[in-house]
């Protein structure tokens, strides 16, 4: 057989935007499940704990393909180490999403009214950014296809940046959260305390995965530039 | 003794050999087009017979004196000529057979390669190690180093220009259309150049170099404007306002389109330098035989020529339709920008080498340039297990090749003398 068909590897790109997009799947439950801990239906939590357990594997499996494709004689345009680190960082993202629904099916916590808003906010800020930087993932083919210039790399870049803003407005709501609850804390149940402080911790992890995302994304474009 | 018999053998592995240099290497040239769906198999198969023939009826004959006479000191053999056409029919032969073995086993050979160890291997035989051209036969080596290297290296530059110029605009498709007719200019004129100076000496029409120039960029001039003529009447089917995506797929699909005459070009260059490692042998015995005596200055018949363009195109027809049936399909990492460098700067490359007499292999030459396109980050995933596999061939080859051609001349030496 002819050896030119030899020469070329498969790409890793179209499966890591494949994981991009099962983790998007996977988050995309974060909202219905913070939903239903608002309405304390914990059986609903249950069930969409089952969902997110489903993408999550999914989104391992396109991971291992990944790393098994990623051997050391393949010639890569950008560095392997960046590849394999969005890699991580998005698989950190769907174990986070895991994460939340493990916690509110351990014990059943419900939040105080006056904590919802700014649990909701912190929910929204996380996903934002998760979504932000996943929706930068998704276009690593285009982004392949001008060979990592140009408006395109732009666009990549100012999504990463974005998803920096988003990270640190997140942490002001996290931390806006932990101070009204701990101005709360004589009335409260100190397990109760514990917990709600777990899950904030966990949605604010949200946003630092995608922070990490972006900026390997960043360097994985600027780095030959 | 009459030795028409081996005439006949002679024409009739030489003919073998063009029928498997045309099966083998079609997928080099038009993979990609039929990869990207650019071209139906059939109509690829026509274009790539149409070039191939012309490059090998045209430009042939340069890399066939080497390989008939560059190599070893024909010369010696005017007391023997008997002996001459043994061997080079014995290197004929154990070209064909290691090559069948090589690709049973994987390896990634090539036929350039092999027909010059085998040359090298029965002149040692024969007449020693002083009859060996030493000069000629480390200049044909050196030329299988560096003409990847140059092609690569070709491929490199052209496709960071193609970035700077192109892909890396604001508006990709509107640069396309300002940077395809200096393409087209480029592809055009060094390809009728090669036509034109020292091509026509068969249809005796020598032209001199600065007379086949004119004509060349003229011809080149005329492609460039027809190029961007039609450019420009695709740009009014497009939408004004167009998403980043849409234009960069329209500009894939102008690749697209250009690589056409990159495929035609390195078709064209491939039967140019390839055609000799099947006749090269084939035009010493016919010449032999013909006058019983060896000749040093005989051009090489044109029917000769003929009969190796017709050995791979029929090579392209019959077997090249299923090598590339299978092959098209997965050679879809790389893209028709990435396709166009490459085969340009690898088509040059052995183009140059043809005209330089120089025996070289299109393959590795290809496989330099999409190389250099990764270096330039053009390539998604490069597995370099290929390079290591080609650098162990070079090294096996031409001992082995000249191993097995000793066997068949002492064979046959043997049994007939």
């Amino acid at each position: 057989m002819p050896i030119i068909d030899k020469i070329f590897g498969k790409s890793p790109f179209k499966p890591l935007v494949e994981h991009a997009t099962c983790v998007i799947e996977c988050i995309e439950l974060i909202t219905p499940v913070v939903d239903a801990w608002f309405n304390e239906d914990w059986d609903a939590i249950e069930t969409l704990k089952g969902k997110v357990r489903e993408k999550e594997q999914e989104a391992d499996e396109a991971k291992i393909i990944i790393r098994q494709q990623l051997t050391k004689s393949m010639f890569l345009p950008v560095p392997r180490g960046d590849l394999l680190r969005i890699l991580n960082h998005q698989d950190d993202i769907a174990d986070t999403a895991e994460d939340l629904c493990v916690l509110l099916t351990m014990r059943k916590t419900c939040v105080p009214q006056e904590l919802q808003e700014q649990t909701r906010q912190l929910t929204n800020k996380g996903l934002e950014a998760c979504h932000m930087v996943l929706g930068a993932t998704e276009e690593l083919n285009l982004l392949m296809e001008t060979s990592f210039t140009g408006p395109e790399a732009q666009r990549v870049l100012e999504k990463a940046d974005q998803t920096g803003k988003l990270e640190y407005e997140a942490d002001v709501v996290a931390q806006a959260a932990l101070k009204k609850l701990f101005k709360m804390e004589d009335r409260m149940d100190p397990i109760t305390i514990v917990f709600l402080m777990r899950i904030f911790n966990v949605l604010g992890r949200l946003a630092n995965h995608a922070e990490n995302c972006g900026d390997n994304l960043r360097h994985l474009i600027i780095c030959r530039a | 003794m009459d030795f028409s018999f081996l005439l006949y053998l002679t024409v009739a592995v030489g003919f073998y050999s063009a029928w498997s240099i045309g099966a083998n290497d079609v997928a080099n040239s038009m993979g990609t087009v039929v990869g990207s769906g650019a071209l139906s198999v059939k109509k690829a198969i026509i274009l790539a017979g149409i070039f191939e023939f012309c490059g090998a009826f045209l430009v042939g004959s340069h890399v066939t004196d080497t390989v008939r006479k560059g190599i070893i000191d024909v010369g010696l053999f005017t007391n023997s000529p008997e002996q001459l056409a043994f061997g080079m029919f014995a290197a004929l032969l154990a070209t064909a057979m290691f090559l069948h073995a090589a690709t049973f086993y994987g390896m990634p050979v090539s036929t350039t390669h092999s027909i010059v160890g085998s040359i090298f291997g029965f002149g040692l035989i024969t007449t020693g190690a002083g009859s060996v051209h030493w000069s000629t036969l480390f200049s044909i080596v050196a030329s299988w180093v560096l003409s990847p290297l140059f092609g690569g290296i070709l491929a490199f530059l052209l496709f960071i220009l193609i970035r700077k110029l192109v892909l890396s605009r604001d508006k990709p498709f509107a640069a396309i259309i300002k940077t395809a007719p200096y393409l087209t200019f480029a592809l055009f004129t060094t390809l009728m150049l090669a036509i034109f100076y020292k091509g026509l000496k068969n249809l005796h029409l020598d032209l001199p170099f600065f007379t086949a120039l004119l004509y060349a960029s003229c011809i080149g001039l005329v492609a460039a404007v027809i190029t961007r003529a039609a450019l420009l009447r695709w740009n009014r089917k497009l939408p004004k306002a167009a998403s980043l995506e849409i234009e960069y797929a329209n500009t894939e699909k102008v690749f697209g389109v250009l690589q056409l005459f990159t495929c035609s070009y390195i078709a064209f260059a491939h039967g140019a330098n390839d055609v000799a490692n099947a006749i090269g042998p084939l035009a010493a015995v016919v010449s032999i035989i013909k006058s019983g005596s060896v000749h040093m200055q005989v051009q090489v018949p044109l029917w000769i020529l003929g009969l190796g363009g017709v050995g791979i195109v029929i090579g392209l027809a019959t077997y090249g339709y299923r090598v590339m049936a299978t092959i098209g399909k997965k050679i879809t990492e790389i893209t028709p920008s990435r396709g166009f460098c490459a085969e340009f700067s690898a088509a040059t490359t052995v183009l140059v080498c043809s005209k330089m007499g120089m025996p070289v292999s299109t393959t590795h030459t290809i496989v330099g340039a999409v190389i250099g396109v990764g270096f330039a980050r053009g390539i998604s995933t490069l597995d370099t297990k290929v390079i290591t596999r080609i650098f162990s061939s070079w090294l096996l080859t031409i001992p082995i090749a000249a191993a097995v051609t000793i066997v068949i001349y002492k064979i046959l030496n043997a049994i007939f003398m």
